[in-house]
């Protein structure tokens, strides 16, 4: 056994002796995985070549859930990156740290009122605490409908017409289930959405006048009557109505991609897994129905910067996300990821226009952005969205209990947890 | 007669599982081999209508394959040899030593078990940060050396062992180590197998881990590389199926080989009282 443990040990050594490196570059950790990441690493060799000197390193963590330990862990050990994808409950979650340093500084630095006129609103809110700017926009999405223009047309409907409210969409729904056999199992269904869908129900929510939290941030309030409404909605869709069916993950994309679902909600960033897909049908792509009030829920994280010591490695890193957001930049990065443009002259842009002409519908359902709303930012929402979702909504489309019931155990559990 | 038929009974039943088992290998297979929609279909066509090698020729262009593949087998190799040396010394303590605390002590360990991963994760992480090991093998190896429950596992087995072998071996002359390497390990091949096997699909698995302790792309296991097909809005099955059947292939090759091994470590038990 002696033999043996030498070669081991010498073997960890030299392993052990591939060691870190200097901290005179910016570090960008994100999560931009296949040909997301491509388009993220071509955009920084083109910043590099424009900047010479500056020397900018994109480090994939692979998963969400890998970014937000690791984002907690490295504070702990004061090893942090200079910037970071993080979701706004993350955000708050250093902020309580002091570990942020707020983009605002910079803007402020510029003496150019102007320049945030340009950006979509409802971004910057997502990103600011008490008027100030924390961090700024990065992989945005809105939710749409993407939906069969073929299917449409067998079902003697408007193709180029996507209901517009939510009661003309159960109507819209019931032409497009077809069970032609009338096993009670059709063949054709209108809609399909996974179990978790804690995004849909927070748009149901605030398109039915309802709320998440409550004004002062110090209860969720989605219990309401309002959202007990969303819920029963979705309920109905599958229940009563019998047009929708649960599926898990991104199934619903698939089922709809083989043309047996007619219309998915979805993400507006799905269209760039969509587009790697031989589609045999004309795609239609619609904003979300209404109810009370035209609503959607802001999806997506953005860039936040730790503070460092050295000042001149935080400027060079306000650099590097002042170019990604210059107009042209903002309009690549979506017109390649399919991630929103951050800002409204971006739309403008040839990159985007392209984009557009071979999209139809798709400049209007990035329209939203004009009446949607920011992902609440609460600590809490880090576990609250889970229990909303777990404890609230499944149980509910799993048909165990009344969206009621189910809303207000969930609303509970939270508030408990944030003692109110 | 009779006996003929209880054996068709068995080979009948043993086939079905059999096929039950081997049916989402096939499956992988013949998904790495279609097109991303020929995938989606349903109702699923089961043979691709024109077999894509080509997948297997993205992967290997897509993501550095071979440097996570290096990566994993030496991760794998040094944690399974920790976990080997860790496991049958603590288990020998806790069962042929008596010092004062030892069933305490024990009891801690086990107790440890209960402690979940978040809640260790930041400390570990600034442990390994403090030793300066982030984005070294040794983060990526050196916490997994060490498994409460092989340990566990071990010292059950070893607690079966008769003590009057120990005595008789001591009497010939031979030191705790000599006991341990010539007649308590050969008699407890079983159970080292077992935590064996379970060591090294944890290392093969591990997924949240490495991302976490390491940053650079060199630094990547296996599993990390799948993650690579699985986007955020919806996967590539067939290179994800593709680039599966290539991660799990040296692990059923080794298995095809070690089999008899395996097995018979399985059916022979040791002596006991």
């Amino acid at each position: 056994m002696n033999k043996y443990i030498y070669p081991i040990l010498t073997l960890m050594l030299v392993l052990g002796g591939c060691q870190s490196k200097p901290q005179d570059e910016v570090i960008f950790w994100h999560v931009m995985g296949g040909p997301l990441g491509k388009t993220l690493d071509s955009m920084v060799a083109d910043f590099t070549a424009a900047n010479p000197g500056q020397k900018i390193d994109p480090i994939s963590m692979g998963s969400y859930t890998a970014l937000s330990q690791k984002l907690m862990a490295s504070v702990a050990a004061g090893n942090e990156p200079l910037l970071a994808q993080s979701y706004e409950a993350w955000t708050s979650q250093l902020l309580e740290k002091d570990a942020v340093k707020p983009f605002g500084d910079y803007i402020a630095g510029m003496n150019d009122t102007n320049y945030l006129k340009d950006f979509f609103p409802v971004m910057l809110a997502e990103c600011s605490r008490n008027g100030k700017l924390t961090s700024l926009p990065f992989n945005k999405s809105v939710p749409v409908y993407y939906y069969n223009k073929d299917l449409f047309a067998k079902a003697g409907l408007d193709p180029e017409k996507f209901p517009d409210t939510w009661d003309q969409f159960v109507e819209t729904a019931k032409k497009l289930t077809l069970d032609s056999n009338a096993d009670g199992n059709p063949e054709q269904w209108a809609t399909a959405f996974p179990v978790g869908s804690a995004w849909m129900f927070q748009c149901l929510v605030l398109q039915n006048g309802g709320e998440i939290f409550s004004s002062d941030g110090k209860k969720v309030v989605f219990d309401s009557r309002e959202g007990i409404e969303a819920l029963q909605y979705m309920v109905d869709l599958i229940y009563k109505h019998k047009v929708a069916f649960l599926t898990t993950g991104y199934e619903h994309q698939n089922d709809f991609l083989s043309g047996r679902v007619a219309m998915i909600q979805s993400s507006s960033a799905s269209l760039a897994y969509m587009a790697q897909q031989k589609i045999t049908f004309n795609l239609g792509i619609a904003p979300l129905p209404m109810k009370k009030r035209k609503a959607v829920v802001l999806s997506g994280t953005n860039i936040i910067m730790f503070r460092k010591p050295q000042n001149e490695l935080m400027s060079r890193g306000w650099e590097l996300v002042r170019w990604m957001m210059e107009p042209a930049n903002s309009a690549r990065w979506s017109a390649e990821t399919s991630y929103l443009p951050v800002r409204r002259s971006a739309l403008q842009e040839k990159s985007l226009r392209d984009k557009f002409a071979r999209y139809p519908g798709l400049e209007a359902a990035y329209g939203q952005l004009e009446y949607a709303y920011p992902e609440p930012n609460e600590v809490i929402w880090n576990i609250g969205r889970s229990i909303m979702d777990e404890d609230g909504l499944q149980p509910a489309l799993k048909g165990f209990k009344t969206p009621t019931e189910a809303l207000h155990k969930a609303a509970r559990k939270i508030n408990t947890q944030m003692g109110s | 007669m009779k006996r003929n038929g209880t054996k068709i009974i068995v080979y009948i039943l043993l086939t079905a599982i059999s096929l039950v088992m081997i049916f989402p290998f096939c499956w992988m297979i013949l998904t790495s081999l279609k097109t991303q929609p020929e995938s989606l279909l349903i109702p699923p066509r089961i043979f691709p209508e024109k077999p894509q090698f080509v997948n297997y020729l993205d992967v290997w262009r897509q993501i550095p394959l071979l440097r996570y593949f290096l990566n994993t087998v030496i991760m794998t190799v040094l944690t399974l040899a920790g976990v080997l040396a860790t496991s049958c010394l603590a288990a020998f303590s806790f069962s042929f030593k008596n010092f004062k605390g030892r069933d305490l002590t024990f009891l801690a360990m086990l107790g440890m078990m209960m402690i979940p991963q978040p809640v260790y994760l930041v400390p570990a992480y600034v442990i390994l940060a403090k030793l300066r090991w982030l984005d070294t093998f040794y983060a990526l190896i050196v916490p997994w050396t060490v498994n409460i429950f092989s340990i566990f596992l071990v010292r059950q087995h070893f607690k079966t062992v008769p003590w009057s072998l120990y005595e008789a071996s001591k009497m010939d002359g031979a030191n705790d180590l000599k006991f341990i390497w010539h007649i308590l390990l050969p008699i407890s091949k079983p159970v080292l197998v077992t935590i064996s096997l379970f060591s090294i699909i944890g290392s093969w698995n591990s997924f949240l881990w490495p991302l976490i302790v390491t940053n650079s792309e060199n630094m990547r296991p296996l599993q990390v590389g799948l993650a690579y097909f699985s986007q955020e809005q919806g996967s590539m099955w067939p290179l994800l199926m593709a680039a599966s059947t290539m991660i799990i292939l040296p692990l059923v090759i080794f298995y095809i080989f070690a089999q008899k091994q395996i097995n018979q470590s399985f059916v022979s038990s040791g002596l006991k009282e």
